[in-house]
C-alpha cells in the first residue's frame, strides 16, 4: 500500500490545518536554532503567520465536508463504515471553531512581533519557541474543537495547556509573569485531574470515552455493558468533567486563577490566552453537554449546575471587576463575566435539544458561537490596544514604577484622547462592545443569548443577565471617562512620545502627532481589523447568524 | 506505610518500589498483565531511579532527626485505615449478595465496533496494541505533540539564556 492510498483510505486529508500549523511551528523552532543571530530571525514570524495563513486556506475545502459519504471522519481501526464510532470529525462547527483559532493565532503573531523585542529589551530578542508554542497550542485547540472522544479532548486541553503555562511565564525576567506561570501550572494541573478522573467516571459508568456511545447509554440505561457502574458514576463524572472544562473556562468556583494569570503574561499572551483558551473550552462543552448529556437524567443535574455557575459567574465577574485599578485585571474579570453570558447560551441550547426544538437550539447554538466570535474580536481588539500602548512606552517613565512593570492603570489612560486619538477610539469601541452597547457585536451577541434564554423560559437567567449587563456599564465607562473627559493628572500619563525620546531598539521617536515610530505596524493592523469587524458584525448580525446556523451542532453532536 | 515513618530517605524510596511492586499485583488479579508489567517497569524502575538520583543528589544521607509528631493526623490515618479495613471485611463478607455484574467474571471485549468478531483478552498486549494502533492512532499521534510541547517548554524555562 502506497502512502497515498494509506492517507486515502484513512482520510487523512482532514487533518490538512493541523498538520499545516504542525508543521510550520516544527519548521519555526528549526529555523530560530539554525540563526544565531536576531536581524536574520525577524522573518521568523512572517514564517509563522505564512503557516496560519496556508492553514485557514486548507480549511476552506473541508466546509460542508461531512455531508460526502464519507462523513468528514478520521478512519482507523476496523469499523470505518461506522461514522458514529470515530473520534475525530471535521464537520462546519470545529471548523467554525478552527477559523477563530486561526485568526485569534494571527492577531497574536502581529501583535507579539514588536512585544518580545522592543518591550523586553534585549533580553528576549525574537525565538522561534516563542511561535512555535503559540502554533502548538493552537494545535490542541483545533483538536478539542473536532474531538469526538473524551480522551482526544483531554489529549487537545493538555496541548494548549502545557503550551499556554510556558507563554505565560515566557517573560522570565519578570516575577510576576513567573508567578502567573506557576500559578496557572499547579491549579491546571489540578483541574486537568479533575477532568481525567470525570473521563475514567463516565468510562465506568457507559463502557465508553466516544461522546456518540455515552450518549446512547446515557439517554437509555438498559444499553450499559455488562460490568458498568451505576448512573450515580456517570452524575459524578459529568461534574467532574464540568469542573475541568469549568477551569479552563474561567468560570466562578473555579476562575482564582485569571486575574493573576492574565496580569501577570505577556499581554499577546493574555490575549490569547483569554480568546483561544476560553473558546475550546467552549467548544468542549458544547459537544459534551448538551449533545452527549442532553437527553439523559445526568443532564437534568447539570443543567441546574450549570445554571447556578452562569449565575455566579456573570454576578462576581461584573461586580469585582468595578473594583480593579488594572487595566488588564478589569478584562480579566469582564472576560470571567462572558463567561458567564455564555453560558446562559449553552443552558438555552439545552433546554431546547430536551424539549426536541430542534430549530431553537440550532439557533440558540448560533447565538452562542456569535457571541464567541464577538467576544474573540472585541477582547482581542482591547487586548491589542493595550500592546500599543505598552509598546508606546506608557508606563516606563512614570515615577515610582519598575521599567519592568507593564501593567497599565486607570489614571494611565488620563486625556488619551488628546494625545492617542486613534488608540483611545479603538479602545472606545472595544469597551463599548464589551458592554453591549448597540452599534457594536457585542450588543447582537447578548441578544441573541438573552433571547435564546427567552425562548426557553429561563426567564430568571435572563433577568440576572440583564441586571449585570448594567453592572458592567460602570466599569467598561471608566476608562472611557478617564480616556475623554479627564485632563491629564499631575503625573505625565500615558504618552511614549515626548518622554521616551528613543525607543529601545535604537531607533528615534519623533513627533507627537499620535503615531510612535516604536509602535509596529502590525499592531495598528490588527486593531484596524477587529475594530471594523466589530462594527460590521453589527451591520452584518442577520447573515452571519444564518451563515453561524450552518455551524451549529445538530442533535446528534455532529454539525450540519 | 514505612514509607512514610522510615527515617532515612533511601529507605522510603525502597519501601516504594515495594509498594509498587504491590500495585502490580492488583493488577494481574485484575486480568491486565501488560498494565502490572508497565507498573514494574516504568513506575518501579524508572521512576524510583529518578527518586533515587534526586535524593543522592542532595546530599541526604543522614537520617531525619527530630520527634515524630504524631497528634492529630496520625488519628485521622489510623481511623481511615481502620475504615479502609472494616470495608475490605464487609466486602468479603458480602460477596455472595452483590448484584452479578458486579462479581468478577474472566473478561473479554469485543474490539469497540465488534466487527472483527474476534475476542481478545482483556488488556493483553495485543488487545492494547490492537486498541492504540487502530481505534486510537489519532489519540496516540496526539499525544507526540503534547511530549514535544512539554520538550520545548523545558528547555524555555530552563536554559539560562535564549
Amino acid at each position: 500500500m502506497t502512502l497515498q492510498q494509506l492517507a486515502q483510505a484513512h482520510n487523512i486529508s482532514i487533518l490538512a490545518p493541523e498538520v499545516v500549523l504542525s508543521l510550520t511551528a516544527m519548521a519555526v523552532l528549526i529555523c530560530g536554532a539554525f540563526f544565531p543571530d536576531d536581524a536574520q530571525r525577524r522573518f521568523l514570524p512572517w514564517l509563522a503567520f505564512l503557516g496560519v495563513l496556508i492553514s485557514a486556506i486548507s480549511i476552506i475545502p473541508l466546509w460542508n465536508r461531512n455531508l460526502q459519504p464519507d462523513g468528514g471522519v478520521l478512519y482507523f481501526g476496523p469499523h470505518s463504515s461506522d461514522h458514529d464510532t470515530a473520534i475525530y470529525v471535521v464537520d462546519n462547527f470545529s471548523l467554525f471553531f478552527k477559523y477563530l483559532f486561526l485568526f485569534t493565532l494571527a492577531v497574536t503573531i502581529s501583535i507579539s512581533n514588536r512585544f518580545l523585542t522592543a518591550r523586553e529589551g534585549d533580553r528576549h530578542t525574537v525565538v522561534g519557541e516563542y511561535y512555535a508554542l503559540l502554533m502548538l497550542s493552537a494545535v490542541g485547540m483545533m483538536m478539542v474543537a473536532s474531538a469526538r472522544d473524551l480522551l482526544v479532548i483531554f489529549l487537545g486541553i493538555e496541548t494548549l495547556s502545557i503550551a499556554l503555562y510556558i507563554l505565560a511565564g515566557f517573560a522570565r525576567v519578570r516575577w510576576v509573569s513567573n508567578e502567573a506561570a506557576l500559578k496557572y501550572f499547579l491549579l491546571g494541573a489540578f483541574a486537568t485531574g479533575f477532568l481525567l478522573y470525570g473521563i475514567a467516571l463516565t468510562y465506568y459508568a457507559t463502557g465508553s470515552t466516544l461522546l456518540s456511545q455515552v450518549r446512547v447509554v446515557a439517554a437509555n440505561p438498559s444499553l450499559a455493558p455488562p460490568g458498568a457502574g451505576s448512573f450515580t458514576y456517570l452524575y459524578m463524572g459529568l461534574a467532574f468533567i464540568l469542573i475541568g472544562l469549568g477551569f479552563k473556562a474561567a468560570l466562578v468556583p473555579f476562575h482564582q486563577w485569571t486575574p493573576d494569570v492574565y496580569q501577570g503574561a505577556p499581554t499577546p499572551v493574555t490575549a490569547f490566552m483569554a480568546v483561544g483558551a476560553k473558546a475550546a473550552a467552549f467548544a468542549a462543552l458544547l459537544r459534551v453537554f448538551p449533545y452527549a448529556f442532553g437527553t439523559s437524567d445526568a443532564a437534568v443535574i447539570g443543567h441546574k449546575i450549570i445554571l447556578v455557575m452562569a449565575v455566579l459567574t456573570m454576578t462576581f465577574g461584573n461586580i469585582v471587576a468595578i473594583e480593579q485599578n488594572s487595566l488588564k485585571r478589569m478584562l480579566a474579570y469582564s472576560a470571567i463575566a462572558h463567561a458567564g453570558y455564555l453560558l446562559i447560551g449553552v443552558l438555552a441550547t439545552n433546554s431546547a435539544v430536551r424539549s426536541g426544538h430542534n430549530l431553537e437550539a440550532n439557533y440558540a447554538s448560533a447565538g452562542v458561537l456569535y457571541y464567541l466570535l464577538a467576544y474573540a474580536l472585541m477582547n482581542l481588539g482591547a487586548f491589542a490596544v493595550l500592546v500599543y500602548l505598552e509598546n508606546a512606552g506608557a508606563t516606563a517613565h512614570l515615577p515610582g514604577r519598575d521599567s519592568e512593570e507593564t501593567d497599565l492603570k486607570m489614571d494611565d489612560l488620563r486625556g488619551l484622547a488628546r494625545r492617542q486619538p486613534l488608540a483611545a477610539a479603538a479602545l472606545t469601541v472595544f469597551l463599548l462592545s464589551l458592554a453591549g452597547i448597540p452599534p457594536t457585536a457585542g450588543w447582537f451577541g447578548k441578544f441573541f443569548v438573552f433571547y435564546a434564554a427567552m425562548q426557553q423560559g429561563l426567564i430568571g437567567l435572563l433577568i440576572v443577565g440583564a441586571i449585570n449587563t448594567v453592572i458592567s456599564f460602570y466599569y467598561y465607562s471608566r476608562p472611557i471617562v478617564a480616556m475623554y473627559m479627564h485632563p491629564e493628572g499631575a503625573t505625565p500619563a500615558v504618552d511614549g512620545i515626548e518622554v521616551a525620546g528613543v525607543s529601545p531598539d535604537g531607533t528615534a521617536i519623533v513627533g507627537n502627532t499620535g503615531v510612535a515610530t516604536g509602535v509596529s505596524a502590525e499592531v495598528l493592523v490588527a486593531i484596524t481589523v477587529c475594530a471594523v469587524a466589530v462594527l460590521a458584525m453589527f451591520a452584518l448580525q442577520g447573515p452571519a447568524l444564518e451563515w453561524l446556523k450552518n455551524a451549529a451542532l445538530l442533535p446528534g453532536g455532529v454539525g450540519r | 506505610m514505612m514509607v512514610v515513618i522510615a527515617r532515612h530517605p533511601i529507605y522510603s524510596a525502597l519501601f516504594l518500589v515495594l509498594t509498587f511492586i504491590g500495585q502490580s499485583i492488583f493488577y494481574l488479579q485484575l486480568q491486565a498483565p501488560f498494565l502490572a508489567a508497565v507498573q514494574v517497569i516504568v513506575y518501579a524502575g524508572a521512576i524510583m531511579v529518578l527518586f533515587v538520583f534526586v535524593i543522592m543528589l542532595l546530599g541526604e544521607d543522614k537520617p531525619l532527626r527530630g520527634e515524630r509528631n504524631l497528634g492529630v493526623p496520625a488519628v485521622i490515618g489510623i481511623a481511615f485505615c481502620v475504615f479502609l479495613i472494616a470495608e475490605i471485611g464487609w466486602m468479603i463478607g458480602n460477596q455472595g449478595n452483590l448484584p452479578a455484574s458486579h462479581t468478577v467474571a474472566p473478561v473479554t471485549v469485543v474490539s469497540m465496533a465488534g466487527q472483527t468478531g474476534e475476542t481478545v483478552e482483556f488488556g493483553s498486549v495485543k488487545a492494547i496494541g490492537n486498541t492504540l494502533f487502530t481505534d486510537y492512532l489519532f489519540a496516540f499521534e496526539a499525544t507526540s505533540i503534547v511530549l514535544l510541547v512539554a520538550m520545548i517548554g523545558v528547555v524555555v524555562l530552563a536554559k539560562r539564556r535564549l
